[in-house]
Protein backbone atom coordinates (compact mmCIF):
# COMPACT_ATOMS: atom_id res chain seq x y z
CA UNK A 1 0.00 0.00 0.00
CA UNK A 2 1.27 3.44 -0.88
CA UNK A 3 1.96 5.07 2.48
CA UNK A 4 1.56 8.55 1.11
CA UNK A 5 -2.11 7.78 0.46
CA UNK A 6 -2.87 6.37 3.91
CA UNK A 7 -4.74 8.44 6.48
CA UNK A 8 -3.67 8.51 10.10
CA UNK A 9 -6.87 8.41 12.17
CA UNK A 10 -4.92 8.91 15.40
CA UNK A 11 -3.58 12.27 14.34
CA UNK A 12 -4.63 15.72 15.53
CA UNK A 13 -2.88 17.24 12.57
CA UNK A 14 -6.23 18.37 11.19
CA UNK A 15 -6.55 20.68 14.21
CA UNK A 16 -3.25 22.36 13.39
CA UNK A 17 -4.31 22.66 9.77
CA UNK A 18 -7.68 24.19 10.67
CA UNK A 19 -6.64 26.57 13.44
CA UNK A 20 -2.98 27.21 12.69
CA UNK A 21 0.16 26.81 14.80
CA UNK A 22 0.00 30.36 16.11
CA UNK A 23 -3.50 30.10 17.55
CA UNK A 24 -2.88 26.78 19.29
CA UNK A 25 0.47 27.73 20.80
CA UNK A 26 -0.85 31.17 21.75
CA UNK A 27 -3.84 29.69 23.57
CA UNK A 28 -1.55 27.26 25.38
CA UNK A 29 0.75 30.06 26.46
CA UNK A 30 -2.23 32.17 27.55
CA UNK A 31 -3.48 29.45 29.85
CA UNK A 32 -0.05 28.51 31.15
CA UNK A 33 0.82 32.12 32.01
CA UNK A 34 -2.46 32.70 33.86
CA UNK A 35 -2.07 29.46 35.79
CA UNK A 36 1.46 30.41 36.84
CA UNK A 37 0.24 33.85 37.89
CA UNK A 38 -2.58 32.22 39.86
CA UNK A 39 -0.09 30.02 41.73
CA UNK A 40 2.09 33.02 42.44
CA UNK A 41 -0.72 35.22 43.75
CA UNK A 42 -2.10 32.41 45.90
CA UNK A 43 1.44 31.66 47.14
CA UNK A 44 1.16 27.96 46.39
CA UNK A 45 4.02 27.51 43.91
CA UNK A 46 5.77 25.24 46.42
CA UNK A 47 2.74 22.98 46.61
CA UNK A 48 1.33 22.99 43.08
CA UNK A 49 2.77 23.00 39.57
CA UNK A 50 1.37 23.26 36.06
CA UNK A 51 1.66 19.94 34.30
CA UNK A 52 2.54 20.83 30.72
CA UNK A 53 1.62 17.33 29.55
CA UNK A 54 -1.86 17.49 31.01
CA UNK A 55 -2.29 21.03 29.69
CA UNK A 56 -1.54 19.62 26.21
CA UNK A 57 -4.69 17.54 26.52
CA UNK A 58 -6.74 20.47 27.80
CA UNK A 59 -5.81 22.61 24.80
CA UNK A 60 -6.19 19.92 22.16
CA UNK A 61 -9.53 18.70 23.51
CA UNK A 62 -10.73 22.29 23.63
CA UNK A 63 -9.86 22.84 19.96
CA UNK A 64 -11.43 19.53 18.96
CA UNK A 65 -14.70 20.62 20.59
CA UNK A 66 -14.52 24.09 19.06
CA UNK A 67 -13.87 22.57 15.64
CA UNK A 68 -17.02 20.44 15.91
CA UNK A 69 -19.03 23.40 17.19
CA UNK A 70 -17.90 25.72 14.43
CA UNK A 71 -18.89 23.18 11.81
CA UNK A 72 -22.31 22.48 13.22
CA UNK A 73 -23.18 26.01 14.29
CA UNK A 74 -21.70 27.74 11.23
CA UNK A 75 -19.47 29.89 13.41
CA UNK A 76 -16.59 31.86 11.92
CA UNK A 77 -15.12 33.15 15.16
CA UNK A 78 -16.02 31.66 18.52
CA UNK A 79 -17.57 33.98 21.07
CA UNK A 80 -15.66 34.56 24.31
CA UNK A 81 -18.38 32.93 26.38
CA UNK A 82 -17.79 29.68 24.49
CA UNK A 83 -14.02 30.02 24.72
CA UNK A 84 -14.20 30.37 28.50
CA UNK A 85 -16.85 27.69 28.89
CA UNK A 86 -15.05 25.04 26.86
CA UNK A 87 -11.64 25.81 28.35
CA UNK A 88 -13.19 25.72 31.84
CA UNK A 89 -14.72 22.34 31.12
CA UNK A 90 -11.48 20.75 29.94
CA UNK A 91 -9.46 22.33 32.77
CA UNK A 92 -11.88 20.82 35.27
CA UNK A 93 -11.90 17.51 33.47
CA UNK A 94 -8.15 17.03 33.08
CA UNK A 95 -6.86 19.01 36.09
CA UNK A 96 -3.51 20.31 34.84
CA UNK A 97 -2.66 21.88 38.20
CA UNK A 98 -1.02 19.03 40.05
CA UNK A 99 0.21 18.69 43.60
CA UNK A 100 3.91 18.43 44.31
CA UNK A 101 3.37 16.50 47.48
CA UNK A 102 0.62 14.31 48.85
CA UNK A 103 0.84 15.22 52.53
CA UNK A 104 -0.97 18.17 54.09
CA UNK A 105 -2.55 18.94 50.75
CA UNK A 106 -5.99 19.85 52.07
CA UNK A 107 -5.51 23.56 51.28
CA UNK A 108 -4.81 22.81 47.62
CA UNK A 109 -7.03 19.78 47.09
CA UNK A 110 -9.40 21.74 44.81
CA UNK A 111 -6.84 23.99 43.19
CA UNK A 112 -8.11 23.31 39.65
CA UNK A 113 -11.68 24.16 40.61
CA UNK A 114 -10.48 27.35 42.31
CA UNK A 115 -8.48 28.37 39.27
CA UNK A 116 -11.45 27.82 36.95
CA UNK A 117 -13.72 29.73 39.32
CA UNK A 118 -11.28 32.66 39.24
CA UNK A 119 -10.95 32.37 35.47
CA UNK A 120 -14.71 32.63 34.99
CA UNK A 121 -15.29 35.34 37.59
CA UNK A 122 -12.30 37.30 36.31
CA UNK A 123 -14.00 37.32 32.91
CA UNK A 124 -17.45 38.19 34.28
CA UNK A 125 -16.16 40.99 36.49
CA UNK A 126 -13.93 42.57 33.87
CA UNK A 127 -16.09 45.20 32.24
CA UNK A 128 -15.67 47.47 34.05
CA UNK A 129 -12.67 46.25 35.97
CA UNK A 130 -11.96 46.86 39.64
CA UNK A 131 -15.50 47.76 40.52
CA UNK A 132 -16.04 47.44 44.26
CA UNK A 133 -19.18 45.53 45.20
CA UNK A 134 -21.60 47.56 47.31
CA UNK A 135 -21.92 46.31 50.90
CA UNK A 136 -25.60 45.54 50.47
CA UNK A 137 -24.86 43.48 47.32
CA UNK A 138 -21.96 41.57 48.76
CA UNK A 139 -24.01 38.65 50.01
CA UNK A 140 -25.65 37.88 46.68
CA UNK A 141 -22.33 38.15 44.79
CA UNK A 142 -20.51 36.00 47.34
CA UNK A 143 -23.34 33.46 47.14
CA UNK A 144 -22.92 33.19 43.39
CA UNK A 145 -19.17 32.68 43.55
CA UNK A 146 -19.32 30.31 46.50
CA UNK A 147 -21.98 28.23 44.75
CA UNK A 148 -20.03 28.30 41.48
CA UNK A 149 -17.00 26.84 43.23
CA UNK A 150 -19.14 24.24 44.99
CA UNK A 151 -20.71 23.39 41.60
CA UNK A 152 -17.31 22.80 40.02
CA UNK A 153 -16.21 20.68 42.95
CA UNK A 154 -19.26 18.44 43.41
CA UNK A 155 -21.96 18.86 40.79
CA UNK A 156 -22.42 17.75 37.18
CA UNK A 157 -20.96 20.41 34.97
CA UNK A 158 -20.70 20.57 31.21
CA UNK A 159 -19.27 23.11 28.78
CA UNK A 160 -22.79 23.92 27.65
CA UNK A 161 -24.09 24.73 31.10
CA UNK A 162 -20.97 26.70 31.99
CA UNK A 163 -21.67 28.77 28.88
CA UNK A 164 -25.25 29.26 30.06
CA UNK A 165 -24.00 30.38 33.49
CA UNK A 166 -21.87 33.02 31.76
CA UNK A 167 -24.71 34.15 29.49
CA UNK A 168 -27.13 34.27 32.44
CA UNK A 169 -24.78 36.51 34.40
CA UNK A 170 -24.41 38.85 31.43
CA UNK A 171 -28.17 38.91 30.91
CA UNK A 172 -28.64 39.77 34.60
CA UNK A 173 -26.20 42.60 34.19
CA UNK A 174 -28.08 43.84 31.14
CA UNK A 175 -31.35 43.69 33.05
CA UNK A 176 -29.93 45.60 36.01
CA UNK A 177 -28.45 48.20 33.70
CA UNK A 178 -31.89 48.68 32.15
CA UNK A 179 -33.53 48.97 35.59
CA UNK A 180 -31.00 51.55 36.73
CA UNK A 181 -31.68 53.65 33.62
CA UNK A 182 -35.48 53.65 33.90
CA UNK B 1 -42.23 -4.31 10.50
CA UNK B 2 -44.62 -1.36 10.76
CA UNK B 3 -46.07 -0.06 7.51
CA UNK B 4 -46.71 3.35 9.02
CA UNK B 5 -43.18 3.52 10.34
CA UNK B 6 -41.87 2.63 6.90
CA UNK B 7 -43.93 5.37 5.21
CA UNK B 8 -43.00 8.01 7.78
CA UNK B 9 -39.37 7.06 7.37
CA UNK B 10 -39.57 7.69 3.63
CA UNK B 11 -41.43 10.96 4.27
CA UNK B 12 -38.68 12.06 6.62
CA UNK B 13 -36.07 11.64 3.92
CA UNK B 14 -38.25 13.60 1.48
CA UNK B 15 -38.70 16.43 3.99
CA UNK B 16 -34.95 16.66 4.40
CA UNK B 17 -34.34 16.59 0.64
CA UNK B 18 -36.92 19.32 0.03
CA UNK B 19 -35.31 21.49 2.71
CA UNK B 20 -38.48 21.58 4.80
CA UNK B 21 -36.81 20.09 7.83
CA UNK B 22 -34.07 22.55 8.65
CA UNK B 23 -31.19 22.25 11.02
CA UNK B 24 -31.87 24.10 14.27
CA UNK B 25 -28.70 25.77 15.39
CA UNK B 26 -27.75 28.67 17.55
CA UNK B 27 -24.50 30.28 16.52
CA UNK B 28 -22.73 32.50 19.00
CA UNK B 29 -20.38 34.61 16.89
CA UNK B 30 -17.42 36.44 18.33
CA UNK B 31 -14.28 38.26 17.27
CA UNK B 32 -10.71 37.10 16.83
CA UNK B 33 -9.46 36.12 20.28
CA UNK B 34 -5.85 35.17 19.55
CA UNK B 35 -3.36 37.96 19.98
CA UNK B 36 -4.67 41.29 21.28
CA UNK B 37 -7.81 39.99 22.98
CA UNK B 38 -5.84 37.21 24.69
CA UNK B 39 -3.40 39.77 26.06
CA UNK B 40 -6.22 41.96 27.30
CA UNK B 41 -8.03 39.09 28.98
CA UNK B 42 -4.82 37.85 30.57
CA UNK B 43 -4.16 41.31 31.97
CA UNK B 44 -7.71 41.53 33.32
CA UNK B 45 -7.43 38.10 34.93
CA UNK B 46 -4.13 39.00 36.58
CA UNK B 47 -5.57 42.31 37.80
CA UNK B 48 -8.65 40.55 39.13
CA UNK B 49 -6.92 37.82 41.12
CA UNK B 50 -4.44 40.27 42.63
CA UNK B 51 -7.11 42.83 43.53
CA UNK B 52 -8.12 43.55 47.14
CA UNK B 53 -11.78 42.78 46.36
CA UNK B 54 -10.94 39.30 45.06
CA UNK B 55 -8.69 38.55 48.01
CA UNK B 56 -11.22 39.81 50.54
CA UNK B 57 -13.96 37.81 48.82
CA UNK B 58 -11.77 34.68 49.01
CA UNK B 59 -11.42 35.19 52.74
CA UNK B 60 -15.15 35.73 53.19
CA UNK B 61 -15.94 32.60 51.18
CA UNK B 62 -13.50 30.47 53.16
CA UNK B 63 -15.04 31.70 56.40
CA UNK B 64 -18.55 31.06 55.08
CA UNK B 65 -17.91 27.66 53.51
CA UNK B 66 -19.54 25.64 56.26
CA UNK B 67 -22.45 28.01 56.82
CA UNK B 68 -23.98 27.67 53.38
CA UNK B 69 -25.93 30.52 51.90
CA UNK B 70 -29.26 32.22 52.45
CA UNK B 71 -29.34 31.46 56.15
Amino acid sequence: MDKSCSTNDDSYLYIVEKFGKKKISSRYEWLYTMMEEFLRIKKIQDDVFVSSDILNHVVIDYFVDIDRLKMFQNIQKTHESKIYAYLAFWLLRHKPLQLKKGDNAEQVAFVNEEFVCDLITGYLFSEPENCAILNNQREVVDNFIGTLLYYFKYRDYSAKNIELIILAFQAGRGYQYSVDRQ
Amino acid sequence: MSEKGHLYGIQLVELIKRGELKKDYRPNHGNEFTGGAEELHKMRFCNYISSCSAMLMDERLKAASRRGYYG
